[in-house]
Order: C-alpha cells, then structure tokens, then sequence
C-alpha cells in the first residue's frame, strides 16, 4: 500500500522536493527515533543516529533499488548504529561494573505503574543488543515477523529464539519484583 | 497443523496475543487455544503481564525542532542549488557596487564641503541672467564690472 506512494516520494525527495523530504521525515523518524531510543536508552544519542540515518538516506536516494522497502533500509542502519554506539560504550565501560538493571522497588518505596514501566525501559535496553532489538521491533514497535526478520538480517526462526529470551529475561526480573514486593 | 509445542513457541516468543503470531498460524493457534485453554492457560499467564507492560510504554516522538534538523540536512534541488549559487556570486558584486557607493558618498561629501556651492551657482544663475538679457562676460569686463 505504502509501497508505490513511497518510491514516488523517495524519486521526489531525491531530485530535492522539499515536501518530499519532509513526508519521509515525518513518516519514518518517528520510529526510527524510538528504535534507537529503546536500544540506547538515550535520547540525546538516539537524536544522533536517527539523524546519521537520515544523512545516509538522502545519499542513497539517487541510486535507490524500486524493490528495496525504505523503511526497512532505515531501520537497518539505525540499528547498525546503535550496535556500533553499543559495542563502543562496553569498550569504554569494561573495567567497570555493570550496571544490575533491576525492576525490585527499593525498600521504601513502592515502584508505581509509571516508575514500573521505566524500568522496563531501562531493562530492555539492558538486554544483550539483539535480544533488545527483537523485543523492540515486535512487541513494542508492532513489525511483523517477516520484517523484523529482514531488519536484523536473520531468519524467523532466530528472531523468535531471540524473542522468547528477552521476554524469559525481563519475566524473571518482573517475578523478583513481584516477590519483593 | 497447529501443536501444543508450536503453539507454546509462539506464546513464549510473541506473548498471549496471538495477532501478534506470525500471520499464517494466527487462526491455527486461535482455534487450538479455544480448543484447550487449560493447556495454555500458565503460558499466557506468564506473558499477559509483560504484554500490559509494553502496551503502557510511552510513545516516543520527534520534537519540531529535531524534525525540521532532519527535514533541512535532505537534498536540495538543482534549482534551489542554483539560485543559492547564485545569490553567492551576486552577493560579492552588490556589496562591491554598494561599497564604492559609501566611499563616492564620503569623499564626495567631504572634499566638495570647503568649496563654496553656492557662490558657484550663483555665479551661474547671474551668467545666465545676464546673456537672457544680451549682456555677456565680455561686456562686464569692458565696463569695469569685474574690477
């Protein structure tokens, strides 16, 4: 559906149709955005690959491939990006501790509903990068398998063992809390 | 053909929704848990509350500011290019003629200030009388005007 109006686009974004421009903008930073958000659970950081992704983007257009699906093709870059972001960080950090994400309230205090869901933030941008970026894309973003799939360039058979990991892992945090609580 | 142990995969990996499953199993996987919740019942439990979770994550949406960074690092058209090139080269040239016009100005202003302007015109003004009226330079000198 989004298909053919996209290719229009893209050929009118490329030749600098300013209002081309700004349609795949709207219609594609959004989720760009929140994907590198979810994974690196940083937004002035997050800002920077979206906006890496777009400058990338605005260079493909002219040789652009009809078949290839835009959205597919941002989402793979940003998340190249923040595999890259990610790695570099635990490069940094690696005689450092890290850090316990935890979803227990502390002991005064009682962790309320929105309390709950950053936790749930910071814990899924705490999960190994491919297991975060499977959980993002499909339960939180809504892609399709198929999609999410070619997004991380692997097969469904591996996306849903990478799925059914992270929700194993954020569960067992969810229980502890439970318990503590 | 829907399995107890697909049917488990799918839970375990897409939750208790099964509109999230994968499209072609969604029916599959709806029909066998009609068929026998209580075989699935802990499983859905399990995931129904992280479900909840991922449903009450706050949107996250560009600002204007960040949208209009994006909206201006994207191409820009020939044409728009040419004129901004354009404008470039004018811009040297405009700001040259307007350059020579103050530096006119100044030292018109201040090397024609000490000399008289109106003795000059009115000198001309009388020239002017004076021939309108048959009387010409000559014949002032010749009757001593200009003594």
């Amino acid at each position: 559906m989004a298909f053919s109006s996209d290719l229009d686009q893209i050929t009118r974004a490329a030749a600098g149709e300013q209002a081309a421009v700004a349609f795949l903008v709207r219609r594609y930073s959004p989720a760009v955005l929140a994907l590198a958000s979810r994974m690196l659970n940083d937004r002035e950081e997050a800002e920077d690959v979206t906006q890496e992704t777009f400058l990338r983007a605005w260079k493909a257009l002219p040789t652009w491939e009809p078949r290839a699906k835009l959205s597919t093709w941002l989402h793979r870059v940003a998340l190249n990006l923040c595999y890259d972001r990610l790695r570099k960080k635990r490069e940094t950090l690696m005689d450092e501790l890290p850090e316990q994400v935890s979803l227990e309230p502390s002991p005064d205090v009682q962790l309320d509903q929105s309390q709950r869901v950053k936790a749930v933030e910071k814990a899924i941008a705490a999960l190994p990068e491919r297991q975060a970026a499977a959980l993002t894309l499909c339960a939180v973003q809504g892609h399709s398998q198929n999609e999410a799939a070619e997004i991380m360039n692997i097969g469904v058979k591996a996306l849903e063992s990478l799925l059914s990991r992270a929700r194993r892992t954020l569960k067992h945090q969810l229980r502890e809390e439970r318990g503590a609580g | 053909m829907m399995t107890d142990e697909r049917l488990l995969t799918l839970i375990a990996a897409y939750g208790a929704d099964p509109s999230a499953y994968p499209e072609a199993e969604q029916a599959d996987a709806r029909a066998l848990l009609l068929a026998a919740p209580e075989r699935f019942a802990e499983a859905i439990d399990g995931e129904q509350s992280l479900d909840a979770l991922f449903a009450r994550l706050p949107e996250i949406a560009p600002s204007e500011a960040f949208e209009a960074k994006l909206i201006a690092s994207g191409p820009v058209s020939a044409r728009t290019e040419k004129r901004a090139r354009s404008w470039g080269l004018r811009w040297p040239a405009i700001g040259g003629a307007l350059a020579s016009l103050a530096v006119g100005l100044t030292a018109g202003l201040t090397v024609a200030a000490p000399a008289s302007a109106s003795d000059t015109t009115a000198e001309e003004v009388d020239t002017l009388v004076m021939a309108a009226l048959g009387v010409s330079d000559y014949d002032l000198i010749q009757e001593g005007e200009y003594e």
